[in-house]
């Protein structure tokens, strides 16, 4: 008996891996392999154009990572955008979630189908899209200022001027990341327990009251989620950049005057703009350390409470 | 009280609807671009709706332009095809022995598939770009249908996992009782129960893969060989001829095929985004 059933631990371990493999291999060659090799390029000197084979360097990718001056506009950018993106992805998310969940108003369907269209839409035609309608000439914004509600003094070169790009780069990234964020509030709030909002109404608490004795507390762990989403969203921030400032080359992502220069398109410059794999490396390694750190931070903190 | 509450309710559900349709003025905006005439587009004040509507756009698209764009929407469909395939096709094996066979190491994979969700995926591409570059295979449709299907298993592996769980043990058991094996079970009996999540896992990889950015720019930087994404971009600022107007057909046109797909499977896309969110 105790051997048969050795037996059937064995060949679950055989059919389980077997059904895994082929995933397993994808993962593999083109994941856990090339995490591998950056971390070990990270301490190697390789100029993909000139040098023939990587040398070992130790530390000093990251120190000319941390040294140059561009990655500390490149940082200091990316975290502009997440202390912009994280309040406003937040408290609209929620505001919206909350709409969809109102089952009386009519619009709140037509709302969960709308928010979800750009979603559907590929992120660098969203960027476009967003150009046009801030064409300094042609578009519609502007338009809209100057002969609409006739305050011509608001027009402005909007991609152009460096007070402005990133700011629209967060408008279009809230566009499109909105269906998602409003959808985790929306199940949030439909978690909540309607014993307890009913009892809460008969007691007489008001929509306020309710809103923030019952709705809030109970959606602490949604605030949590959307949160460090919303600092991963930050630190990924690419296409956005490349499509809305790369139309000049690749030279001029991160336009105007560095003022949309992310930690990422930084990355993406030093690795393929100037070919330093070195450099590239360790400066992709210095941007995951930040999410791993929050993630290590979440870890402890979820810990923390359920101790 | 019931009069005010009444003009509340309107006056939200107006609100709601207003901020609605500005919500999607950038794409109103694009599709009717793309059927006024140059006249109208080139004017102040601009108007959102066309005065003549005019297909020249469109024709522009289809005759001078026709090269470039059909082989980018011809590699983005091929890319994304067979993509989506292979995933759902490897997703659904391992989400089958993930959530119903027990084996060592088991643990291990999900957390690294979890992994994977979090890192930028810039510190993958760097040796991806070498090994593509001495393999040759850049610059074509296989060079990013490799990488495409490692990056996008991860959330479509999740949702058939996360539906994989929800079916009964007895169901299986019974089908072990009349001597079936695992692979028939899997195929035969697991998989037609959760065609709704393999639908949603189908598209939310084909709206990834479609829309895919950072790999389509570092290894397919041949016009030939580009997709839509990227294709577009290239060409944007180098021929005159991709102005406002034909451009705005381009990206209609673009769009096209994920958003029928979004209007068909709404309840399924939205279950998906939800079903691979628990878990990653």
């Amino acid at each position: 008996m105790k051997s048969l059933k050795q037996g059937k631990k064995i060949r679950d371990n055989i059919v389980g891996w077997l059904f895994v493999l082929p995933a397993f291999v994808f993962l593999f060659s083109f994941m856990i392999y090339p995490i591998s090799r950056t971390f070990i390029l990270s301490f190697q000197k390789f100029n993909f154009v000139y040098d023939s084979k990587p040398v070992f360097v130790g530390l000093s990718n990251y120190v000319e990572a941390l040294k140059t001056p561009s990655y500390l506009t490149a940082l200091k950018n990316t975290l502009r955008f997440t202390l912009w993106y994280i309040p406003v992805i937040i408290v609209l998310g929620f505001l919206f979630g909350y709409i969809i969940t109102l089952p009386k108003l009519f619009s709140s369907k037509l709302a969960k189908i709308v928010l979800f269209v750009p979603m559907v839409i590929p992120i660098s035609m969203s960027c476009y899209m967003f150009l046009f309608i801030l064409n300094p000439q042609w578009g519609l914004v502007n338009s809209f200022l100057a002969n609409t509600i006739h305050l011509p003094m608001l027009v402005r070169d909007w991609m152009n001027d460096p007070r402005y790009a990133l700011k629209i780069i967060i408008v279009v990234t809230v566009w499109q990341r909105i269906g998602f964020i409003s959808l985790l509030f929306m199940s949030g709030i439909q978690g909540i327990s309607s014993s307890i909002m009913e009892a809460a109404i008969i007691d007489g608490a008001s929509a306020a009251r309710r809103m923030w004795s019952i709705v809030l507390p109970n959606l602490k762990e949604t605030f949590q989620i959307v949160g460090i989403l919303a600092i991963i969203t930050s630190i990924k921030l690419f296409a956005q950049v490349v499509a809305m400032t790369g139309a000049l080359g690749p030279n001029s992502a991160g336009g105007p005057a560095n003022s949309t220069l992310t930690l990422y398109v930084a990355t993406w410059k030093a690795a393929f703009i100037n070919f330093d794999m070195g450099v590239g490396s360790a400066m992709g390694y210095l941007m995951s350390l930040i999410i791993f750190l929050l993630f290590g931070l979440n870890f402890m903190l979820t810990k923390s409470e359920r101790a | 009280m019931k009069t005010r509450q009444r003009i509340l309710h309107y006056t939200g559900e107006v609100v709601l609807i207003l901020f609605l349709v500005i919500f999607l003025i950038p794409l109103i905006q694009t599709f009717f671009t793309a059927l006024k005439p140059d006249i109208e587009i080139y004017k102040t004040p601009v108007h959102i709706f066309p005065q003549h509507f005019s297909n020249v756009h469109y024709l522009h698209v289809f005759t001078r332009l026709s090269k470039d764009f059909i082989s980018f929407f011809k590699n983005s469909v091929v890319i994304t095809t067979v993509s989506v395939f292979l995933i759902l096709g490897l997703g659904s094996l391992a989400a089958f022995s993930l959530a119903r066979i027990d084996f060592v190491g088991k643990g291990f994979i999900i957390f690294f598939i979890s992994l994977i969700l979090s890192i930028p995926l810039i510190i993958t591409v760097i040796p991806i770009f070498m090994m593509e570059t001495a393999m040759g295979i850049k610059n074509s449709n296989l060079g990013l249908i490799l990488p495409y299907t490692a990056v996008y298993l991860p959330i479509p592996l999740f949702i058939i996992y996360n539906n994989f769980l929800k079916v009964p043990t007895e169901l299986e058991e019974s089908a072990y009782m009349d001597g079936a094996n695992r692979l028939q079970i899997f195929t035969k009996i697991f998989l037609p129960l959760i065609q709704g999540g393999l639908i949603a896992a189908a598209i939310i990889t084909f709206l990834n893969c479609w829309g895919e950015f950072l790999f389509a720019l570092i290894l397919n930087t041949k016009r030939s060989a580009t997709t839509l994404p990227i294709g577009i971009m290239m060409i944007n600022d180098e021929e005159q001829s991709w102005a406002l107007g034909p451009m705005s057909a381009v990206m209609i046109l673009s769009i096209i095929l994920p958003m029928s797909l979004y209007m068909i499977f709404q309840k399924n896309f939205v279950k998906g985004l939800m079903e691979g969110s628990v878990k990653g």
